[in-house]
């Protein structure tokens, strides 16, 4: 080919590689233009990408997960595992179940704010982002805002509202995280199946939270059927059956009762590649359910 | 070995006179610089991604450099007609094969040079931190690998044109990339002949993820046992040596007709 020929096509790859590169720094923007505004619009992704941009925000999203893992990409299932190529690669590439150090997990954020700008509808994405933000990050100003702007994204999603909630609860601001709490019930279990263990997890810990904020305001009937309720959804849950039969009793609540329920449903990142041998390296975040 | 050295010098004052290094080298800035000024979360400090999309397009252009020239030099010969006063002195086939790898390997191994002390001087500018004995095996096995890379597109070209040749490299290259080490778990799924298709292709073509170390460099996983790199590159070295023999055997009895353009 000649040499016109050969920048015929530099010409498109150099403008494809320039038009990723804006895509990626657009992406990974944090805007400060308020977020309702921006839900109304396509966004860029939308509009250079289509429906792709899923796909693309779910790869985002499994490399943020690599990221967390160190470089170390899922292991698949192997025919054979013992040949000479392998045994090489086993020595070259990185491997083993390793996190990484504290702060060392703001590496993952470029990826996971890519792939919410991709897919606005990854709520896991957006709920990961602002777990670690919370938690290890230490910055829940940036987690809050991560939120509102899932939640805009995301209106009817009771994750997005409950995550909301908590952070809320936790800081004591009590009467906001039981609006949010209201929403997030009616809307449970959103698009998750009603049967999913974590959603009936999600479920019994907003009712607990819910009620909780009622024996605050004295309202104990409220609070009773609510702890039932929540009963209901993790049957033979002990912390919640000596809950109801307090109330039962016509005992009082403590103020210490708040760090309990945020103990018996403390947030956890939960790691996808849990069952193989790990390494932690940060063993201050919590893990699992 | 002076007449191979010069076909190789040529080689490289052609990648000179051409822009195509320049644009890659420009386009790399430019990707680099977006990168360096996002501020994900107001956090700082964040500077693996950097490093990582870096490389990624480091390893993308030093292929795409690689192919490109090394498919083109012999076609180009031919079709310019001046494979006929080159073949007139005193120089054999092999030494021509050898020389236009040579150049072809040496040119884009400059290139991936200077990429990566771009990358890691930006890397550094931004306060990342990176393991310099991890740093030389990667490049090691990388400019390895362009060995194999230019060897493949000039084996290619021997018998097709430039655009075929080409194109053909980037599939056997996307292959042993993408496919080869996927064999083991695809072939968990698979029965019959399929089975032995896909072990053909997993010992038949090159395992160039082998040659791969940029997560291990990017998340500080530090230096690998030296045994197991200099048995990756040595690996690299007959591919390399199975490869221009393969390109001599294609060329060696090839008779040309003039206008035959590549």
């Amino acid at each position: 080919m000649s040499r016109a020929g050969f920048t015929s096509w530099l010409v498109p790859l150099a403008a494809l590689a320039l038009l990723w590169g804006v895509a990626f720094s657009l992406a990974a923007q944090l805007t400060l233009v308020p977020l309702n505004v921006i839900s109304t619009d396509t966004s860029v992704a939308e509009r250079l990408l289509g429906a792709s941009r899923v796909a693309f925000g779910e790869r985002f999203f499994l490399e943020a997960d690599n990221y967390f893992h160190k470089g170390v990409t899922h292991v698949h299932r192997k025919a054979f595992t013992n040949d000479y190529f392998q045994s090489l690669s086993e020595q070259i590439v990185p491997s083993g179940h390793v996190h990484p150090d504290g702060v060392e997990v703001s590496e993952i954020m470029p990826w996971l704010r890519v792939a919410t700008r991709m897919d606005p509808n990854n709520v896991e994405a957006y709920l990961t982002t602002a777990f670690w933000l919370e938690d290890t990050i230490r910055r829940p100003d940036v987690a809050e805002a991560i939120l509102r702007e899932a939640q805009s994204n995301n209106p009817k999603d009771y994750r997005v509202i409950n995550a909301r909630a908590r952070m809320l609860f936790g800081t004591g601001e009590d009467r906001k995280a039981a609006m949010l709490l209201d929403t997030a019930l009616r809307f449970w279990p959103s698009r998750q199946n009603p049967e999913d263990e974590q959603a009936r997890l999600d479920l019994a810990q907003m009712l607990s939270y819910r009620a909780f904020l009622y024996e605050m305001d004295g309202e104990r009937e409220h609070a009773l059927d609510l702890f039932r309720k929540a009963l209901l959804a993790i049957p033979g849950n002990k912390a919640l059956e000596e809950r109801v039969s307090a109330l039962e009793r016509g005992e009082d609540f403590s103020r210490k009762d708040r760090e309990a329920w945020q103990a018996i449903f403390a947030r956890h990142h939960v790691c996808a590649r849990e069952g193989d041998e790990h390494d932690h390296h940060d063993e201050d975040h919590e893990e699992h359910h | 070995m002076i007449r191979i050295l010069s076909m190789a010098w040529a080689v490289w004052l052609e990648m000179i006179r051409r822009k195509d290094l320049y644009v890659l080298l420009i386009l790399l800035l430019a990707l680099l610089f977006v990168l360096m000024s996002l501020n994900v979360f107001g956090l700082g400090g964040v500077v693996r991604y950097v490093a990582d999309v870096g490389l990624l397009f480091a390893w993308i252009f030093s292929i795409v450099l690689s192919v490109s020239m090394a498919a083109r030099q012999l076609p180009q010969e031919e079709g310019r007609g001046t494979i006929y006063p080159l073949l007139a002195k005193p120089i054999t086939r092999a030494e021509l094969i050898l020389g236009k790898w040579l150049g072809t390997w040496t040119a884009p191994a400059a290139a991936t040079l200077l990429f990566y002390a771009v990358i890691f001087s930006m890397v550094v500018l931004r306060g990342g931190v990176f393991d310099r004995g991890c740093l030389a095996q990667a490049l090691l096995l990388h400019l390895s690998l362009l060995g194999c890379v230019s060897a493949i597109s000039l084996a290619f070209s021997t018998r097709l044109t430039y655009g075929a040749a080409a194109t053909m490299a980037y599939v056997f290259i996307g292959a042993a990339f993408t496919i080869t080490p996927q064999v083991p778990e695809l072939v968990v799924q698979e029965k019959g002949f399929t089975v032995n298709a896909l072990l053909v292709l997993y010992y038949g073509l090159p395992h160039f993820e082998l040659f791969d170390l940029r997560q291990r460099l990017v998340h500080e996983w530090g230096a690998a046992p030296w045994g197991a790199v200099l048995q990756v590159f040595l690996y690299g070295v007959v591919w390399t040596a199975i490869l221009i023999l393969l390109s001599w055997f294609g060329y060696r009895r090839k008779r040309f007709q003039r206008g035959n353009v590549g």
